[in-house]
């Protein structure tokens, strides 16, 4: 269908008169006029991504572009390669090495075996108790999901304690 | 380098001995372990790296003592003493390329193994005979406190051991069986098995680790998760799951008896003929006839030979160990007539 204004353009843009319930279908150009704000074809799920994403991936972009002092690996050398270049680089990246590593091993902390001459972990024996009470009170209130969440940090705690 | 500087022929790997020896050949456990202070393998300069094989040479060689008699610096080795280190599990395929720094160390019986300047600076090893991860755990507990005594670690509280690649962090602990599962293979229940145990975290490899083929229904079940989890626990979970498989097993091999006696029997022992008397035979179909054979001796349907004799044939026939035993080099074609020979002379006294 041509443009019913100028009739020169292919019509994309169907304009309703509310008032006159009337349409009229128009070009690009010919809709701006008549002062219809065409709408960008992003969708809303897009445009909510793109608001979440944004100041990850801009953060995301300055970590990879952190350099180990140590070594001089780069975040970006290390996933092309997959091997990092010295026991410092876990610290440096440890923002991208902490998701990575709970993606490999459903974990970020280690329980177990420490070289001779390591302090031992320190006490746990009270936050131990205070997780059982909130997780009393979690249950009583019926938050599952915070329950759930408290369970399973007992069981890393207890985890740790008999590998200590 | 001589075999005979190897206490036994075989290796304890291949004793053939320890629980449950009729289906798990071997239960190894490695860690991967780095010296504080200096930069991991890609990062590391050729000086760095040979202080570091010269220091720890000197400390396994001198202060342990147990591992004189057997240490390779790689530079030095021939292409096929590499590869009879390969062959008997002591170093990888990637760390027969002779890279500077490059080094190993094993006690005489094999037992003890380390790789010095692999993927990490240190990749120790301890290997038993049959079912007995909690030995070897205890031998290569100790062999690493005492290591970490002399040298510093690369250790952090919170992730662990550090290594050069994240898959290895935190305990730096790999734990794996082999396990020879024919009667699984025959009932052609082995992939059902392997993707239950992979949905469990666990991985199932070839005779020779990652992206190996299963030659001789031989396969190693092991954990890939090391962070998070204490020692103890990630051997008691591998356990459990082989003891499961283990049973498995039995079963597939009493019900194939039960349902198919006369084919099982005629399968076998024509195996057996066949392993007799070829006179070409390639390393593969070796290895394929010889699983066909062991099953038959632990079923009682095959004369009885014993498990040392078997280990021997399957270590002593493979490319780099046959050429050691004849010594000279071989062509492949020459070993296929090689290893036909050196099998009809080990067998001449069954039939």
């Amino acid at each position: 269908m041509m443009c019913q204004r100028c009739k020169k353009k292919r019509a994309s843009v169907r304009v309703t008169d509310v008032a006159t319930k009337t349409e009229i279908w128009l070009c690009e150009e010919c809709a701006q006029k008549e002062g219809v704000t065409l709408k960008s074809q992003v969708s809303l799920a897009d445009f909510l991504a793109g608001l979440i994403k944004a100041p990850v991936t801009k953060e995301m972009a300055r970590l990879a572009k952190l350099k180990c002092p140590e070594c001089g690996i780069t975040y970006l050398e290390f996933q092309s390669k997959g091997r990092f270049g010295c026991p410092n680089d876990y610290e440096v990246f440890s923002k991208l090495v902490e998701p990575l590593l709970d993606k490999i091993h459903g974990s970020t902390r280690h329980v177990g075996k420490r070289p001779a001459g390591t302090p031992p972990p320190a006490d746990k024996g009270a936050s131990l108790s205070a997780l059982k009470s909130a997780l009393e009170t979690a249950v009583k209130a019926e938050r599952y999901e915070d329950a759930a969440k408290i369970r399973d940090e007992i069981r890393s705690l207890k985890d740790k304690e008999s590998g200590a | 380098m001589e075999l005979s500087a190897f206490e036994s022929p075989a290796g304890e790997w291949l004793k053939g001995e320890g629980p449950e020896s009729d289906i798990v050949v071997s239960s190894r456990i490695r860690l991967a372990r780095n010296l504080a202070g200096h930069h991991f393998l890609s990062r590391a300069s050729t000086e760095e790296l040979q202080d570091i094989e010269s220091s720890v040479g000197t400390y396994l060689r001198e202060d342990d003592g147990r591992f004189a008699g057997l240490y390779f610096r790689m530079s030095e080795l021939s292409e096929i003493d590499r590869y009879v280190l390969v062959e008997r599990h002591l170093i990888s395929r990637e760390h027969s390329v002779p890279e500077p720094g490059r080094a190993m160390a094993a006690t005489g019986d094999e037992s003890l193994g380390v790789m010095i300047n692999e993927e990490d600076h240190l990749r120790i090893q301890s290997l038993r005979s049959g079912l007995q991860l909690r030995e070897a755990w205890q031998a290569i507990d100790d062999f690493d406190t005492g290591l970490s005594e002399k040298f510093g670690y690369a250790f952090s509280p919170r992730w662990g051991y550090l290594t050069a690649c994240p898959t290895n962090v935190g305990t730096g602990m790999r734990v794996s069986v082999m396990l020879h599962l024919p009667a699984l293979v025959m009932t052609q229940e082995i992939e059902k098995l392997f993707r239950a145990i992979s949905k469990i975290n666990l991985a199932v490899r070839g005779l020779y680790g990652e992206g190996t083929q299963a030659y001789g229904d031989l396969y190693q079940v092991s954990n890939h998760v090391s962070l998070g989890r204490t020692e103890e626990k990630i051997i008691d979970a591998l356990e459990g799951v082989v003891t499961g498989v283990i049973a498995y097993e039995h079963k597939a091999r009493q019900r194939i008896l039960s349902t198919h006696r006369l084919e099982t029997e005629d399968r076998l022992w024509r195996a057996f003929g066949m392993l007799k008397s070829s006179r070409v035979l390639s390393s593969e179909e070796m290895m394929h006839l010889l699983s066909a054979v062991r099953l038959g001796t632990c079923m009682n349907i095959l004369p009885a030979i014993d498990t040392r004799t078997l280990n021997e044939i399957f270590l002593l026939t493979q490319p780099a160990h046959l050429q050691k035993v004849v010594d000279r080099a071989l062509s492949p074609e020459a070993r296929d007539v090689e290893r036909a020979v050196f099998i009809r002379e080990k067998l001449a006294a069954f039939s």
